[in-house]
């Protein structure tokens, strides 16, 4: 893809340069009116997207269903415009219905996969050991894997005081758990440095010392 | 006397309990009225997702609007300029809602070329954050917080093709690390969390919640 | 010994300011003066890669883009680089999102770096895509996990018709396509948590194999459902998207934005030995 040749494009590109900056100013500065206005506009857009878009999708999915035939689909609204009395003091407690519905129904939905997926599903996976030609490496994976997991849990146990014989695969769960987010730290600091990387090369290229991609 | 019942809590623990037991049971076992009823209500969810947006923007209109009539000093301009662009590209996208795509240029203009970077620029400035933080802050000031750093200067040596460059050993740690070394880690954060949304749901639909349930339910 | 002990509170001590302007500055140094150092593919790049490999134009994929615009830097290359490689496949893919308003700038840029991505309407030659038959793109789709939940039960229940209007009964992609069992492989591409959404509700409740292409951060957390056999492979963000660039044989983005991760790694690296070094000076000449 070419620098924009459209001057609205153009503009845009420019535009969008001078805010980051705005944004960064706050930063690398100190907070600024700039900033300010930065941040407002920003804001402001994203209630416009955001609006945008939700009214497209009551409509393509809601709307035209309804008036192709299927009334059921009037729950769905009913039950979405009681959702937005909760700003309303005097009739917020009509917006608890969709609120405890939502709730209810995501409990349910997150509660039947974590069942099988996150409790289940990890145990085995921790508890299942290599096949038949693993090698010692294999081996000591499964045991840090299986013995890691459940020193952990019992560090996370908190109905038994952590004392006496207790005191120490606790201490040795908080090791292994501290290597993991170590690991974790690590994973994070790639993305969040990939994030600022990227916004250093559009300026880069908005100011034509890079090309464009 | 009705209004009251209908703000009763025992109500509201009836339809999270019904609405999850429901859910739960159509998983479980193979009724198709039940889970017929369920995709239903998962649909109805969905379509009460498409509603939220605007509570959101009800919620900071009142506080804006707020701003703007008691005139906030060094604020009450700003809440302007943010009605400004929250309403003028959303009312200049109406017309076209019901196309496939809105090719106005007051709402893709804005939506190119000052959400979409201002957008990645505050969700970068992260970055900046974490690197004075490991100047100032992580300090390994026991052996614990040793173990913490060096596991994180390893696994950033191994994800940067120069730590293999540095030592040719740095990207068998770093898969090790990757692939077996955290998995204790997340594996028991996975199921401990797990275990309580499970307990946490429990509590909801059987009334032990009571700040969650009594919410708003006397009429704020 | 009083002087080098200030020296070292000074470093310790040093405006931050200046510490975020080292940081700016250096990280436009490799876009501008480019290495290029060689990179090693972690086994879960290969997992996936063989995975892809053994599909066919008889398999359909599911590619959800759950990023916004603001994350391009660490998901955007990644999620190019499996396109490509479905594309050289010729998997049949569906693009969608779930959560994420401005995923339609996305897909554009996704179209602009894969030109055999023809858009509705336009001609398609030998060896690309033609929409509809093809691939096909449902644009975004409002809610959490009941919402991927629904999508598994059944897609129509969600989607009346594509991002361009068509009636999903009238796209030939989906003729045989009903729900998450019609599905070969959900590749998910996210900054949050919708990777876990795809395992619990996907893979759990129909068995379609799931992969996380998204940030680094994700990638560690999903490792859990890997080791367990759950995920049939990752890519850990704009690493595991150079590493996918070069099992495919197409380098692109990623390969050119490892530079700038040298540097910031290298950066932070030497800001803890710094800091660390600070400390132990400073306690060693007694806490000055």
């Amino acid at each position: 893809m070419p620098y924009p040749t459209n001057p609205a494009d153009i503009i845009g590109a420019w535009v969008g340069a001078f805010l980051t900056l705005a944004i960064y100013s706050y930063i690398l500065y100190k907070e600024t009116r700039v900033y300010r206005l930065a941040e407002y506009i920003y804001v402001g857009i994203a209630f416009a997207v955001s609006l945008t878009i939700s009214v497209q999708q009551i409509w393509n999915q809601i709307i035209v269903r309804i008036l192709g035939g299927q009334y059921i689909y009037i729950i769905g609204v009913i039950l979405g415009l009681m959702l937005l009395t909760l700003p309303f003091k005097s009739i917020r407690w009509i917006s608890r219905y969709p609120v405890i519905f939502l709730m209810g129904l995501g409990f349910g939905v997150t509660i039947r996969g974590a069942l099988t997926a996150n409790i289940v599903g990890q145990i085995r996976g921790s508890i299942t050991p290599p096949g038949a030609t693993a090698t010692m490496l294999d081996w000591f994976n499964f045991a840090w894997i299986c013995l890691g997991t459940l020193l952990i849990i019992s560090y996370f146990t908190f109905t038994v005081e952590h004392t006496g014989w207790y005191y120490y695969p606790t201490k040795l769960g908080r090791y292994i758990l501290l290597l993991g987010l170590g690991a974790y730290y690590g994973n994070t600091v790639q993305f969040r440095m990939t994030m600022l990387a990227g916004r250093v090369q559009y300026l880069l290229q908005v100011f034509k010392i890079i090309p464009w991609p | 006397m009705g209004m009251s019942v209908l703000r009763r809590p025992e109500v509201f623990m009836f339809i999270s309990g019904l609405v999850m037991g429901l859910t739960l049971f159509g998983y479980f076992f193979n009724v198709p009225p039940v889970i017929d009823t369920v995709n239903w209500l998962q649909t109805f969810a969905v379509h009460i997702s498409y509603f939220a947006t605007w509570l959101g923007f009800l919620t900071a209109a009142r506080i804006h609007i707020t701003n703007i009539q008691r005139k906030t000093p060094g604020i009450w301009y700003f809440s302007i300029i943010m009605f400004i662009f929250a309403l003028v590209p959303f009312f200049a996208a109406l017309p076209e809602i019901t196309k496939p795509s809105v090719t106005t240029m007051i709402y893709t203009w804005p939506f190119n070329w000052v959400y979409t970077p201002l957008g990645a620029a505050l969700y970068a400035t992260t970055g900046f954050y974490i690197f004075s933080a490991a100047y100032r802050a992580f300090r390994a000031r026991s052996f614990e917080a040793a173990v913490l750093l060096i596991a994180g200067c390893l696994v950033m040596l191994g994800n940067a093709p120069i730590g293999e460059l540095i030592w040719s050993q740095i990207p068998t740690i770093n898969e090790w690390l990757q692939l077996t070394g955290q998995t204790p880690a997340m594996r028991a954060l996975n199921i401990t969390a797990a275990l309580g949304v499970v307990y946490f749901g429990l509590r909801v639909v059987l009334g032990a919640e009571k700040r969650v349930i009594t919410l708003g339910a006397g009429g704020g | 010994m009083g002087e080098s002990q200030s020296i070292w509170v000074k470093l310790g001590a040093v405006d931050k300011r200046i510490l975020y302007w080292i940081l700016f500055i250096s990280l436009a140094i490799p876009y501008i003066r480019p290495i290029g150092l060689p990179v090693s593919i972690a086994e879960t790049s290969y997992a996936l890669y063989n995975f892809i490999e053994k599909l066919g134009p008889n398999d359909v994929v599911v590619m959800a883009i759950e990023f916004g615009v603001s994350a391009w830097s660490e998901c955007l290359p990644g999620f190019v680089a499996v396109s490509k490689h479905l594309v050289m496949r010729g998997v049949k893919i569906i693009y969608w999102c779930v959560g994420y308003t401005d995923c339609d700038l996305t897909m554009e840029a996704v179209m602009a770096r894969i030109p055999q991505l023809k858009g509705p309407g336009q001609p398609a030659g030998p060896g690309d895509y033609k929409y509809g038959v093809d691939w096909v793109y449902m644009g975004y789709i409002a809610g959490g996990e009941t919402t991927v939940a629904q999508l598994a039960d059944d897609i129509r229940q969600v989607l009346r018709a594509d991002k361009y209007g068509t009636p999903i009964d009238q796209i030939p992609l989906f003729q045989n396509v009903r729900n998450a069992k019609d599905i070969k492989i959900v590749i998910d591409s996210t900054t949050g948590d919708y990777g876990d959404y795809y395992v619990r509700q996907w893979r759990i409740r129909y068995g379609t194999a799931v992969a996380e292409i998204g940030i680094a951060m994700n990638y560690s957390t999903f490792m859990a459902y890997y080791q367990a056999g759950l995920a049939v492979g990752a890519l850990k963000g704009i690493r595991g998207a150079a590493e996918y660039e070069k099992l495919i044989g197409q380098l692109g983005e990623a390969t050119t934005s490892l530079d700038a991760l040298n540097v910031s790694h290298l950066l932070v690296i030497i800001a803890i030995i710094m800091a660390n070094l600070s400390y132990v000076m400073t306690r060693r000449r007694g806490g000055g």
